[in-house]
């Protein structure tokens, strides 16, 4: 778990701080394009002059500071761009995970609790909304509210807004902890100590909690890890098909797409996002990992 | 590197090269297939290039690559006649002898009734192509009821008159197009989708699968009766394969497991391209433009001030870089492209960002948000992101809005989207300053609430329409198609970008290349060796 934690933190306090320490990194800045520019005395973006002379290629990794990644096909600093990228995928990621884990939680609870005709509509619900592979699901809802923007009221999401991603990723993944927990409450409803806690005349709300969300709430937290590495690698996959974070803002799937026109020649635009969604799931999956096991243990 | 290079072919002894080249099957590649097979309804420049093979109309342009290649000849018309009647009558006289691929003869009953198919399909240019055929109107009308009595076959004379209901200069050229294609008078009344038709050229589709393959084989009653309009082809069968990503067809030619991919390569893949083959790279120029419609009925594009700031504040050279380069597309920030008749280079907008804001500042506009549709192909989505920064130097709030290639140009078209800015190109379907000055921009093409529409920045000027028509139906009219392509660019109603070239990368065993203007690459006449 320390190791996860560790490399959790690194990544996190490396986009977090990004800002302060950017301008030393960055080329330029890292959201504009730079495609007429230069660096260390060459062109960002130099026309190709062998044979034909066809193309334009990039500035690769320099160990000059600016440009430590190279440039992408709009001439940005690549390395500047992991970084920010980096704080708006593990935003999306975070936020979602949150949000999941709320609506989650409050569906569960509700039809576990609450029962009856209740529980039938809102379990049925879940099961409808788990029956479409999360994937397609998030595709097509990303491709009609980019298209068309999200007005409900007064509460308007456009394309470009940060919050459309976390919607979709929270919403998308609500099924997979709600499920789980409303099974749980509904075991617990039928548990001793509750019947007792009902027969000596206990208020519902004051069973609920006293008794029951204490219950649940360790398990909810386990969750969080799991959900948000799902989600950053959902975000990642929605970004690379252009339906996920819209430019001018980046996030590490916006960079992996920007990447695939370079994959010949400068394949690093693409790789070190990818490595950076990688260490950062697979930290997450250790912390996942060693807070059940730590449950485990307190069982 | 082969730029324009090709079968000369003032000199080439035709039959000596065809007894020693013919035979073999090309393999050619493309990402997907272009939808519908039915030469009357296909609208694609893919699958028109396929058509130039298998198919013939009345007129045809001479197949031979350069600028020759515009020029329009008798196909299956014995000659390219002289209007009479001041331009509103054509009269047509049939080869004898050509026979379709299913063996039936051509007669000039044949001729009308594919005429009439044309409408009583709908096909996507009966309107914008045909219209001008005296009954046209009608059957636009009412399809199913079409009779086009503009059209009249006398079979025992072998000839067939076209009555127009007005004068239209590029009606010879429209008649060399595909949709014009002359099929059996047998021919269903409907898209056939799938299922080829018979045609009268050198090959025959054998077979069409949109989610597989393509396959031609020669036409077994094709006698070549005029080189120049439909020249016999060098290679037996012709396999197109569907469904191979862009890279995997680069590097399949490259091995030589393939002959050519009707797709761009991969920008990542030019500069291997250029350096390692450049043997097998051919450039040719095209009569096409990457332009930015601007809205000049929304706000903030509805003030001329606004869109000549725009295009002061376009780094061209910038965006030439974005495409690949230099010796792939040139800047340009006028309507006609180079070439064409009228052409003369013009551009009123050098980048100026100081005179650009100026412009903006006095307009009012500024602090507007500004929404530019792109499709989400790679070039499209650096190009919109480059627009971005430039909209907001100007000050503009500026949203980028990424639809899918298959949607994105019909929705830009359609004013019920009230689009503000697209990105978006424009290759033409001849070489015509009217297919630009018009088909673009003129007071026609714009259709309210249609898909279809492809004066997408709702710019109309009746006088500069009525000069055009004057301009393209006059011998020497040239001189004024220059000045409106200038009163039209003056007018900014959109930003124009580049003039891209085509890039053709072939394998090894391909011989005797040649591109030709309208059709691309000329496939039936290049050998396998």
């Amino acid at each position: 778990m320390r190791a996860g934690i560790a490399v959790l933190a690194a990544i996190l306090l490396a986009c977090l701080l990004a800002p302060l320490y950017a301008s030393r990194v960055s080329g330029t800045d890292p959201f504009r394009s730079n495609v007429n520019g230069t660096a260390f005395g060459t062109e960002v973006l130099a026309e190709n002059t062998v044979g034909l002379g066809l193309g334009v290629t990039p500035i690769g990794p320099t160990w000059r500071g600016a440009y430590l990644l190279g440039a992408d096909t709009q001439g940005r600093d690549v390395a500047a761009r992991l970084l920010y990228g980096g704080r708006t995928s593990l935003l999306i990621a975070g936020c979602a995970t949150a949000l999941c884990l709320v609506l989650a939680a409050l569906l569960g609870v509700l039809s576990g609790f609450v029962g009856g005709a209740v529980d039938t509509v809102l379990a049925g619900l879940l099961d409808l909304l788990w029956a479409f592979p999360v994937y397609l699901l998030a595709i097509s809802l990303s491709i009609v509210l980019i298209s068309q923007d999200l007005r409900i009221g007064l509460l308007q999401l456009t394309a470009d807004s940060l919050a459309l991603p976390v919607l979709i990723l929270g919403v998308v993944y609500v099924p997979y902890v709600a499920r789980p927990i409303r099974a749980q409450v509904l075991a617990l409803r039928r548990a001793e100590f509750i019947e007792a806690a009902h027969a000596t005349g206990g208020a519902p709300l004051h069973i609920l909690r006293r008794h029951i969300l204490p219950q649940i709430w360790p398990g909810l937290i386990g969750f969080a890890p799991v959900v948000m590495a799902m989600a950053l690698l959902t975000e990642a996959a929605l970004s690379v098909l252009s339906i996920g974070v819209q430019a001018p803002a980046a996030s590490w799937g916006t960079l992996i797409a920007d990447g695939q026109a370079l994959i010949y020649t400068r394949p690093m635009v693409a790789i070190a996002p990818g490595l950076a969604v990688l260490a950062t799931v697979l930290a997450l999956n250790v912390v996942g990992e060693a807070w059940r096991a730590s449950l485990e243990t307190r069982r | 590197m082969a730029l324009l290079a090709g079968p000369a072919s003032a000199g080439e002894d035709r039959a000596a090269l065809m007894q020693a080249h013919r035979g073999g099957t090309m393999r050619l590649l493309a990402h997907s297939a272009a939808g519908t097979i039915d030469p009357q309804v296909n609208y694609t420049a893919q699958f028109w290039q396929v058509f130039s093979m298998v198919y013939d109309g009345l007129l045809a342009f001479r197949k031979v690559p350069g600028p020759e290649g515009n020029e329009i000849v008798g196909d299956l018309a014995e000659a390219v006649p002289v209007p009479t009647d001041g331009g509103l009558t054509w009269t047509f006289r049939l080869r004898p002898g050509i026979r379709f691929s299913d063996g039936a003869p051509v007669r000039p009953a044949d001729v009308a009734a594919s005429f009439r198919r044309l409408f009583r399909i709908s096909s996507p240019t009966a309107d914008s192509f045909y219209g001008a055929i005296a009954g046209a109107e009608a059957c636009l009308r009412a399809p199913a009821a079409c009779t086009l009595e503009g059209v009249a076959a006398d079979d025992e004379a072998g000839t067939v008159t076209i009555r127009l209901s007005r004068p239209d200069p590029e009606f010879a050229m429209k008649l060399a197009l595909p949709h014009a294609s002359v099929l059996p008078d047998t021919a269903p009344g409907t898209d056939t989708g799938t299922v080829p038709l018979p045609g009268t050229g050198p090959y025959r589709i054998d077979r069409y699968d949109p989610g597989g393959s393509l396959r031609l084989v020669r036409n077994p009653h094709f006698r070549e009766w005029n080189a120049d309009a439909q020249p016999d082809g060098y290679p037996d069968a012709v396999d197109y394969d569907f469904g191979l990503e862009d890279e995997a067809g680069i590097t399949a030619i490259q091995n030589g497991q393939a002959d050519w991919t009707f797709d761009a390569p991969p920008a990542d893949r030019l500069a291997e391209l250029g350096a390692r083959y450049a043997d097998q790279v051919h450039l040719s120029p095209a009569y096409a433009m990457w332009f930015l419609p601007l809205n000049t009925r929304l706000a903030p594009f509805d003030d001329a001030r606004v869109r000549r700031a725009l295009n002061l504040a376009v780094d061209r050279r910038a965006l030439v870089k974005l495409f690949g380069g230099a010796r792939l597309a040139t800047e340009s920030c006028q309507v006609l492209p180079p070439r064409l008749p009228g052409y003369q280079p013009y551009c009123p907008y050098p980048l100026d960002l100081a005179r650009a804001r100026q412009l903006v500042a006095e307009s009012g506009t500024a602090g507007q948000t500004v929404t530019l549709v792109i499709d989400g192909s790679p070039v499209a989505r650096a190009i919109g992101t480059y627009m971005l920064d430039v909209l907001r130097d100007l000050g503009f709030v500026p949203r980028l809005r990424s639809l899918s290639g298959n949607v994105q140009f019909t929705y830009i078209q359609n004013t019920g989207n009230r689009v503000q800015a697209s990105l978006t190109t424009w290759y033409a379907d001849y070489a015509s300053a009217g297919n630009f000055l018009g088909g673009i921009f003129g007071c026609q093409a714009f259709r309210p609430g249609s898909d279809a529409s492809p004066n997408i920045s709702g710019f109309c000027d009746p006088a500069l329409d009525a000069r055009l028509q004057a301009a393209l139906a006059a011998p020497d009219g040239a001189a004024e198609l220059a000045a409106l392509d200038r009163a039209v660019t003056d007018q900014a109603p959109a930003v124009v970008l580049f003039n891209p070239r085509y890039i053709d990368f072939v394998s090894a065993r391909i011989g005797h290349f040649g591109y030709h203007e309208q059709f691309r690459w000329l496939i039936s006449q290049s050998w396998i060796r």
